[in-house]
């Protein structure tokens, strides 16, 4: 567990925002370099390494690399940001919170609201509101123009770090997650024959519209697609029919979006191998990339696995490590196993 | 450097010790006369030329934080907010827990799993919980236990146009302030008491203030800044930048013009800014130490404070050093 640790650790430090997933990208790519073959971007920007095999199976594995974040908008009077979301951003975890943001500079500063003291109950009562939010940069509105503009983007502060339990709190665990459970598969593979080629997809713009994946899915034209993100991780109060449980898996998608016998051919080898499995209950479509990539070009048949994650969208995501390893592994295994299956026929309707 | 230790430390309302400690540390390298009294606080004697005024500054070593009130079957832990805190800034917080600091971060349901109503009213306390990684109650145990005290993890950080950002500002930079002047070893006689308890009912300030009973008694602390934006007109009160903040009414007190235009004096004749503190909303240690005994004058200085009662307390260093230069003066000009 300790190489997916090092992995997230190192990497949730760099923001990769929707739209701006170059600037970090050495980051990135240096963590993909020794076990794949080749890199190609998109014109989106969706970052594609190739691990060769032998015949012309194309296995895509998607993880989206972008973040969610936000966009400054104005700069007021007397200095004080406004700003909308890039992506899901819930106005509730911002109050009080440390946020950077990256102009000519990178910025600090604090997201304010209305001291409670002078709230009349109605307003007490009622959640934080975006409108209601500004950053606090501590400079004037002269100083902070030569330092910042409007456009600039801007992320929460949080390093990563430990629970108990192998339990890991970060930023942007959506989907870092992800991408280091194709690390972890990369590794893996290296270690392993495969005949299928092999292309990791660390796509873009996810959260503003699941777009990378369609432009990555089309230049690369997958037999078939691994979509990984993240899923409800289980917290106290929750339906349990609703979410997936911290250590005990990934939530394997069914529904519409995923190739039934596809699926359940992984579920199959996935319990063969005494890995342990959840379930993810989507008959009605997918928030992931699953629901662009099923639909590029000619379709793609799809499998999603989720990957349980507490307080989503929220600068404590929190992950168990032991399940980024073992999703990991278990893709590895399920590639390893379809050079000995007849593809054809378990996608063939 | 003071203030960026003590605010760092851990010291909510009711378990101060840590902030005692280190206060009690820094005087005796400091060779200045302390005791403790049967609650807790710290009453330090600057010993100097005395005159006709008992003096007494007062500055709480508490903060605002959260106490562990129990376990649920998946691990994590119920608890209640310790003093005034601004419970719409808590959630998705890191905390550290009890005297071992276990990291902690403070969750709640995700918000597409809530319904509409809980989405759009303001979290409840007991729909929260901390969670340190544990998935059951009898590892959690382990731990942590019940009535361990949790303090926001929130460094000190300088940042934009000489500001600070921090927890427990208010009362931090109070004793930074007081712990300055004691340093400064004055030849002017007088007390300072470190008192506990004041987010909770300013229950340190009824011994400090008995077992002194000075004559005048300034005590220090930080107000609600409101130079921030979505303020009316009317509700405008502490500027940061604007210097120390001179109350003028609280919630129950009503300050004495004599001991304010006294203040105001100083303050002007030594060329230091000041401003007054027109909001009436929160409470002082002033207003027990006011009627303490047969009574005692009080005034009452701020800094001001941006998100006050939240993880990020916002300061202006040049307040800081102008209040540290207004208590001075002040003390100088009683003799």
């Amino acid at each position: 567990m300790t190489k997916v640790r090092d992995f997230l650790l190192d990497l949730c430090k760099y923001d990769f925002v929707s739209g701006y997933e170059h600037k970090n990208s050495e980051q990135l790519i240096k963590y993909f370099q020794n076990t794949t073959d080749s890199l190609v971007r998109d014109k989106l920007g969706s970052y594609i390494f190739t691990k060769n095999g032998n015949n012309s199976v194309k296995i895509m594995i998607d993880a989206h690399i972008d973040e969610i974040g936000l966009m400054i908008t104005d700069i007021s009077k007397n200095g004080f940001l406004s700003f909308v979301p890039i992506g899901g951003i819930y106005p509730i975890t911002l109050v009080a919170q440390e946020v950077t943001i990256y102009g000519k500079e990178d910025i600090v500063g604090i997201v304010g609201t209305k001291p409670f003291q002078l709230e009349d109950k109605k307003e007490s009562n009622q959640a934080t509101k975006i409108n209601q939010l500004y950053i606090d940069t501590g400079f004037t509105k002269e100083q902070i123009e030569k330092k910042i503009k409007i456009g600039d983007i801007a992320t929460v502060n949080r390093e990563p770090f430990m629970l108990k339990n192998n339990m890991l709190t970060a930023r942007a665990l959506d989907n870092k997650a992800g991408v280091a459970i194709m690390y972890e598969t990369a590794n893996q593979l290296h270690k392993l024959s495969h005949k299928s080629n092999i292309y990791f997809c660390a796509s873009v713009q996810e959260e503003v519209g699941l777009r990378g994946a369609i432009t990555a899915s089309n230049l690369i034209n997958p037999d078939i697609a691994i979509i990984v993100d993240i899923g409800f991780g289980h917290t106290y109060g929750c339906d349990e029919s609703l979410t997936i449980k911290a250590g005990q898996g990934p939530g394997v998608g069914i529904g519409s979006r995923f190739n039934y016998k596809l699926t359940q051919k992984f579920i199959d080898i996935a319990k063969e191998s005494n890995f342990d499995i959840q379930y993810d209950i989507s008959p009605n479509g997918s928030s992931t990339n699953t629901s662009s990539i099923q639909v590029s070009k000619e379709g793609v048949p799809c499998i999603c696995l989720s990957i349980p994650v507490k307080y989503g969208h929220s600068s404590i995501e929190t992950v168990h490590l032991k399940d980024l390893e073992n999703i990991g592994l278990m893709i590895a295994r399920f590639i390893n196993q379809i050079d000995d299956m007849d593809l054809e026929d378990i996608l063939c309707f | 450097m003071f203030l960026k230790e003590l605010s760092e430390l851990a010291g909510v309302s009711g378990y101060e010790y840590e902030v005692r400690n280190y206060l009690k540390s820094k005087l005796e390298e400091m060779n200045c006369d302390f005791f403790t009294d049967k609650l807790g606080n710290i009453i330090a004697h600057n010993k100097g030329k005395s005159k006709d005024k008992k003096i007494l500054l007062t500055a709480h070593m508490d903060e605002i934080g959260l106490i562990v009130t129990g376990f649920n079957p998946e691990g994590g832990l119920s608890f209640k907010l310790v003093g005034q805190v601004n419970a719409k800034s808590i959630i998705t917080k890191v905390v550290e827990i009890g005297e071992n600091k276990i990291a902690g971060v403070i969750g709640t349901k995700h918000v597409p799993l809530m319904t509409k109503e809980q989405r759009e009213t303001t979290p409840k306390i007991s729909d929260l919980y901390i969670d340190i990684g544990c998935i059951s109650q009898e590892e959690a145990i382990k731990y942590v236990k019940i009535g361990d005290y949790a303090t926001f993890k929130s460094l000190y950080l300088e940042f934009g146009n000489n500001q600070v950002k921090g927890k427990a500002l208010s009362s931090r930079v109070a004793c930074s302030t007081m712990l300055k002047i004691l340093n400064d070893k004055q030849d002017i006689d007088f007390y300072v008491a470190f008192t506990v308890m004041s987010c909770v009912g300013a229950r340190g300030a009824y011994s400090a203030s008995y077992v002194i009973d000075p004559d005048l008694c300034i005590i220090l602390s930080g107000t609600v800044a409101t130079d921030t934006p979505n303020i009316s007109k009317h509700e405008l009160s502490a500027r940061l930048g604007d210097g120390p903040v001179i109350s003028l009414v609280d919630k129950t007190l009503v300050y004495n013009e004599k001991v304010i235009e006294v203040a105001k004096d100083v303050a002007q004749k030594s060329n230091i800014p000041y401003q007054l503190k027109k909001s009436i909303k929160e409470n002082s240690d002033a207003e027990v130490i006011n009627s303490i005994k047969t009574g005692i004058d009080v005034l009452a200085l701020s800094i001001p404070c941006r998100y006050l009662n939240t993880p990020a307390n916002v300061i202006n260093k040049n307040d800081y050093i102008d209040t540290y230069n207004l208590i001075k003066a002040i003390l100088q000009n009683q003799n």
